[in-house]
């Protein structure tokens, strides 16, 4: 298990009823992640609608996620 | 224009030299010659003009009332000499596409005529000796004599600014697209900054709904254009940056025109279809884009700068996203303040793009959340494999096909009047969306929750109120093999936008 520290934006931030949290995981890459916090909050994004962010950089999907990881999901945002 | 005359003048000889075409009103001032005065009986009057001076002045107030209101010509003229009651003193005109311009800037014209202007009046009375009374023009007003540095005076004492800075700034040539939440805080500081010249964009008129976040207007506006009234709004703000207002969309059409007389685009937009085109237009002609999007209490702000070997939006996001899987501003609301921030945020990394710094946002993507006033950068890198800057490009030039969501949608205003006659308008919303005052909503087919049969066999335009639902039900009748059907892009404000185009076949 690792910890990894998430931070959700906009939809997410709503759907998850928080702006932050630590989550104690296995999941291996950050799309693992996303799927098993989409079964605990009903995400409804799909993993390839949106977009993640490893320690301040943007990173694939099937980024292999280390312990300590600062992890950010980003959905698309249009509104102006 | 503006003339003294000696000799009596003709209200509708006057009216006659500023009629036009494309006016929809004329206004018209006349002062008179009355028969009193503060309590005394006025026998006759006589006026004396310096007249260098207010015909110099007479066309500054003209200039400024163009410049504040959307008229399409104004004249003045102001008599001079001996004048019996009932005499025409002075007359004022405008004309201007909406009565609304005309009245303003009337009013407007003559107030500052009365105020400004050095001319003086002898009154004659019944039973006292002659006076010369309310000698208004004799002094100047202190805004007259405002040079353009005065209003730079505060950033001009920051070193930067002072050292080349300002000049940079009013040689800029700057494109803002959307003059709405966004765009109204980014145009403000921009104008009052000094940026010389600036292009607004933008295709829709202000509604009610807009004012608790778009702080360039006020109520007395609604219906109106928002790029004209913005002009407006910054023309009298300063008057020394030049300010045009575009009220047609940005479209396949006019993007690349557009950006390539600009220095710099702002992307005040609202929706990933304009976005994206915006965005690869700004690649291809190497012009920086400074980006922001918005969703309830969140920013989103990116600059792509050709001159920065950061990642495009185009490596973050290869393709548009799907319309509809987050809400936009109308549906899911928006707290005013938030593209307020964000906006001004905008302004902030133009002025700084401007200034030749290296900004934030053109190496991170700024994730701003005002709640918990927590501000995220994320690292853009390049990527090898993205379809516009990577090292094999797939995107090569603005095909449309990169910029709508599926070949089932259209966009009116591409379609020919020919074309346009052809095909049947069906509207899909529930009753309660309809407006029944608006002809242009009555005028289209009414049929919520069609049944795909055979009553679409004709060719059909189905319209919704944003494009998305219509653009599903589009889907589902191409999938049961109806090939000669499409999706209107933006709904029932585009019907809006092309009424005049479709009224000549349905009504």
């Amino acid at each position: 298990m690792k910890k990894i520290d998430v931070k959700y934006f906009a939809l997410f931030r709503e759907q998850a009823d928080k702006a932050t949290e630590a989550v104690q995981t296995g999941a291996v890459t950050a799309k693992d992640l996303y799927r098993e916090l989409s079964v605990e909050y009903q995400f409804t994004l799909q993993s390839d609608q949106i977009r993640v962010s490893i320690n301040e950089e943007f990173a694939p999907a099937d980024a292999v996620l280390a312990d300590g990881d600062h992890v950010v999901f980003i959905p698309p945002v249009a509104g102006g | 224009m503006f003339r003294v005359s000696a000799e009596t003048v003709s209200s509708s000889d006057l009216a006659d030299q500023i009629s036009s075409p494309e006016a929809g009103a004329l206004v018209v001032f006349e002062g008179w010659v009355r028969n009193h005065n503060e309590g005394k009986s006025v026998s006759a009057l006589e006026y004396e003009v310096y007249e260098s001076l207010a015909v110099k002045e007479a066309h500054r107030i003209i200039e400024e009332a163009k410049n504040r209101f959307d008229v399409i010509d104004v004249s003045a003229v102001h008599r001079e000499g001996a004048l019996a009651i009932g005499d025409l003193a002075v007359w004022v005109g405008v004309t201007a596409r909406h009565r609304d311009d005309a009245f303003r800037a009337c009013r407007f014209v003559i107030d500052e005529i009365k105020h400004r202007l050095p001319i003086w009046k002898k009154e004659h009375y019944l039973s006292e000796s002659p006076q010369w009374v309310n000698c208004q023009g004799c002094y100047q007003h202190a805004h007259l004599d405002f040079k353009e540095s005065d209003y730079y005076e505060k950033q001009l004492r920051i070193k930067e600014i002072a050292n080349g800075g300002q000049d940079w700034l009013k040689k800029a040539r700057v494109l803002v697209v959307g003059a709405g939440g966004l765009g109204s805080p980014a145009l403000t500081y921009l104008a009052s900054a000094g940026v010389g010249s600036i292009t607004i964009c933008d295709g829709d008129r202000l509604e009610i709904s807009n004012l608790h976040r778009q702080s360039l207007y006020s109520r007395a506006d609604i219906g109106e254009f928002k790029s004209i009234l913005a002009k407006k709004r910054l023309n009298s703000l300063n008057p020394f940056v030049k300010i045009s207002a575009r009220t047609e969309r940005v479209a396949f059409k006019n993007v690349q025109g557009w950006v390539s007389e600009h220095d710099l685009v702002l992307d005040c937009t609202d929706n990933f279809e304009t976005k994206f085109l915006l965005h690869d237009a700004c690649f291809f002609a190497k012009t920086p884009l400074v980006q922001a999007s918005i969703y309830q209490n969140d920013g989103q702000l990116q600059t792509f700068d050709p001159a920065s070997e950061s990642g495009c939006m185009r490596c973050i996001w290869s393709t548009m996203p799907e319309p509809g899987c987050v809400g936009t501003c109308v549906d899911v609301g928006v707290i005013g303040v938030v593209p307020g921030v964000v906006g001004t945020l905008q302004a902030s990394e133009a002025i700084g793009l401007l200034l030749h710094r290296q900004v934030q946002s053109s190496q991170k993507t700024v994730l701003v959340d005002l709640e918990a006033l927590d501000v995220t950068r994320v690292k853009r890198v390049k990527q090898d494999d993205c379809p516009l800057c990577g090292l094999h490009p797939s995107i090569v030039d603005l095909t449309r096909a990169n910029y709508v969501h599926s070949e089932c949608e259209i966009d009116l205003s591409e379609i020919s009047d020919k074309n346009l006659e052809r095909y049947e308008l069906i509207d899909i919303r529930e009753i309660e969306e309809r407006d029944s005052s608006r002809p242009w909503e009555m005028a289209l087919t009414h049929s919520p929750h069609p049944a795909i049969g055979k009553k679409f066999s004709q060719p059909t335009l189905v319209v919704c109120q944003s494009g998305i639902r219509s653009r599903k039900l589009v889907k589902k009748m191409r999938d049961a093999g109806f090939e000669d059907v499409y999706s209107v892009i933006r709904g029932v404000d585009s019907v809006r936008e092309n009424w005049d185009r479709i009224r000549k076949f349905r009504c």
